[in-house]
């Protein structure tokens, strides 16, 4: 044998002792945490109704019959769709590392208008954006921002913002030291529902849904504190409410007749798993939610029927696998 | 010329000496690829074998040869220590900013996690009294475990490790953790310490409530967070303690050939006295017990009290009120 023979044999000896080691690697590495895939890289199981917008790690994507369109790719920190009344543009929050902004995009995710500046110099001038809504009429966007905020304080209040560029106005108090008020939905006679966070003087925390009638006046329960309920999302009707209610490391999908004044019985529809982002579909029969389905528990897009008034909910469908959608994202769904 | 005919012996002899010419390269080739890809194996191994020579002092052979050992049936307690581990300290005199007794009871599949404030003021096994956080900087684990036994008057088992990077890894390792975060957590002046820039610089951080799936980075801003918090510290240790459950939700479908992995992704931000065997006989009691039999501690008021101590702001202990709660868990 001839020394470069040799020579050849233990290299290629060398190479699959190397490949042996990255082989091992590489298949326990994949077995226990497989990256997700693109939405657009998949359909979903089944087809929806209308059009329905999601953000999966700052990409925005959207959902029309069972294929999945990228608007905004992954990475450009896209969050919190929110459509306009007339269908005709999104309000969605653009996050940066160290604050965020409200923006106006068109159906097709290009940026219209951008409703807030909170990029300062430093960090007392930079802000937190959040959880935007328009109002029915379409003359306003509600939103959390961290403001006022004062030293260590940063809590989340609800601000209203005029589209015709008037001054924004707080809407909201926060307890102060919680985390503060999220999810905003105004309603058609200029009242708010939204979820207030509080820690009672046992050290626990725990979410509201408020009704309040007017700016900077204390909200009226329409929940229980230990229900934990929060994300109110109304129905297009205007005649329930749909919640995450949280027991737990556990989260409850449940939905709520509601008459302008009061919220009726919690009605469960899902239980003893983690859910989020409840979404009306646009007739108002069915929800969408997002909930971990596989072993990698990255959230994927759920659907399920609504029962008839005293029926036990039917079983949820899993209408993706292996994405990985931003469940604290509301999705849009029109 | 004629040739004289060979005896059969003589050509056994020859046919051999051909094969053994022809086939020798050949099993030599072979017998290099299996050394080669024995190599290769061993090396992926290789950080469990080390890890596990190195903190339990196995000998390196043991490590996945031998059938793991039965579960435990006794109750045991660990100390769980976490730190800041970033250039603002000296390599292993850092403070521990985490400090969680575990008590594991695998016959009634029950576990109780006391946090203890890093602010308790305390006397040191090391000598005088200060922040019970300072004990692991003075005398490293053995100080930090001896403080702690000393003034709680209970018996820690083993212990465990982890610096702010190798928590993220870990984290990132399995996939990322599910969980409810229980509230917006905003902090201005979250530390920035990880980032490469100043040890002692800020960077802003939102954490939005809800049920969630995080990485590495955002489950470490949501347990070490503080500063927004009307609870403080304890707020601060009931979200770790939250951390925990949905880590171990995560490893629970580990098993030991997994464990190569691990310990090179926390390699170096990582340290147990938990010898591979224990290591081996947990993992299936890991499985066992689900986040309704986890009873969670916090030294809340009245346990605790707030107080200036040489110039720092600390908490002090109550022990008539610590002791008898201690013992209802932690016999």
């Amino acid at each position: 044998m001839t020394a470069g023979r040799v020579a050849l044999a233990l290299a290629l000896m060398a190479a699959f002792g190397y490949s042996v080691y990255y082989g091992i690697g590489t298949f326990r590495h994949a077995a226990s945490a497989a990256a997700p895939n693109r939405p657009q890289e998949v359909t979903s199981n089944m087809p929806i109704v209308g059009s329905m917008y999601l953000t999966q790690k700052g990409g925005l994507y959207r959902l029309q019959g069972n294929r999945f369109s990228e608007l905004a790719p992954v990475g450009k920190g896209w969050t919190q769709p929110a459509v306009a009344p007339d269908h005709k543009s999104l309000a969605i929050v653009q996050r940066s590392a160290q604050f965020s902004d409200i923006v106006l995009v068109d159906l097709a995710g290009t940026p219209i208008r951008r409703l807030t500046q909170n990029g300062g110099r430093d960090v007392e001038s930079s802000h937190w954006a959040f959880y935007p809504a328009f109002s029915p009429d379409a003359t306003s966007i509600y939103f959390s921002l961290d403001s006022p905020k004062e030293g260590f304080r940063v809590d989340l209040n609800v601000w209203v913002q005029s589209l015709s560029n008037a001054a924004p106005r707080r809407w909201t108090r926060p307890n102060i030291y919680t985390g503060g008020d999220v999810a905003p939905v105004p309603l058609p006679d200029g009242r708010l529902i939204y979820a207030e966070y509080t820690i009672d003087a046992d050290g626990r925390v725990y979410s509201q849904v408020l009704l309040q009638g007017r700016p900077l006046v204390d909200g009226l329960a329409l929940t229980r504190p230990e229900d934990d309920c929060g994300q109110p999302t109304l129905s297009p009707d205007g005649t329930r409410l749909a919640m995450i209610c949280i027991s737990g490391q556990q989260a409850r999908l449940a939905v709520a007749d509601f008459d302008g004044k009061k919220l009726g019985p919690l009605q469960v529809l899902v239980d003893g798993r983690l859910c989020s982002a409840p979404a009306w579909q646009p007739d108002g029969k069915a929800l969408a939610y997002l909930s971990p389905g596989g072993p990698a528990g990255r959230f994927q897009l759920w659907f399920l029927d609504l029962p008839a008034a005293g029926s036990p909910a039917g079983p949820a469908r899993q209408l993706t696998t292996n994405l990985e959608f931003d469940a604290t994202s509301r999705i849009a769904w029109f | 010329m004629s040739q004289s005919p060979r005896r059969p012996s003589t050509r056994r002899r020859a046919s051999r000496a051909r094969g053994a010419a022809r086939w020798g390269p050949v099993l030599l080739l072979l017998l290099g690829f299996v050394l080669s890809g024995t190599i290769g194996a061993g090396a992926y191994f290789l950080p469990l074998v080390t890890t596990a020579a190195r903190q339990t002092n196995l000998p390196s052979g043991r490590a996945t040869t031998e059938p793991a050992p039965a579960p435990p049936t006794a109750p045991f307690t660990v100390l769980l220590l976490g730190s800041d581990d970033d250039s603002k300290f000296a390599k292993d005199r850092v403070l521990t900013q985490t400090m969680i007794l575990i008590r594991v009871n695998p016959e009634v599949r029950q576990v109780t996690m006391l946090s203890i404030p890093r602010d308790l003021w305390v006397p040191l096994s090391t000598g005088g009294s200060a922040k019970i956080d300072l004990a692991y900087e003075r005398g490293g684990a053995r100080a930090a475990i001896a403080t702690v036994e000393r003034n709680f008057k209970v018996h820690v088992d083993e212990y465990a490790w982890v610096g702010l990077k190798g928590l993220i890894h870990l984290i990132d390792r399995v996939g990322g953790v599910d969980l409810v975060t229980t509230n917006p957590v905003l902090d201005d002046f979250y530390p920035a310490d990880l980032t490469g820039g100043s040890p002692y610089g800020y960077m802003r951080i939102a954490v939005l409530p809800g049920p969630q799936h995080l990485d590495g980075t955002h489950a470490l801003e949501y347990v070490r967070s503080r500063h927004g918090d009307l609870r403080g510290d304890f707020g601060r240790s009931q979200r770790q303690q939250q951390l925990l459950l949905a880590i171990k939700g995560r490893t629970g479908g580990l098993g030991l050939a997994d464990l190569p992995d691990l310990a090179s992704t926390v390699s170096g931000e990582f340290m147990t006295s938990m010898s591979l065997d224990r290591l081996r006989q947990l993992l299936p009691v890991a499985r066992q017990f689900d986040s309704g039999n986890v009873h969670q501690v916090l030294l809340l008021p009245p346990y605790t009290s707030s107080a200036v101590i040489e110039g720092q702001d600390a908490l002090l202990p109550h022990w008539n009120l610590i002791i008898p709660l201690v013992h209802q868990s932690f016999p």
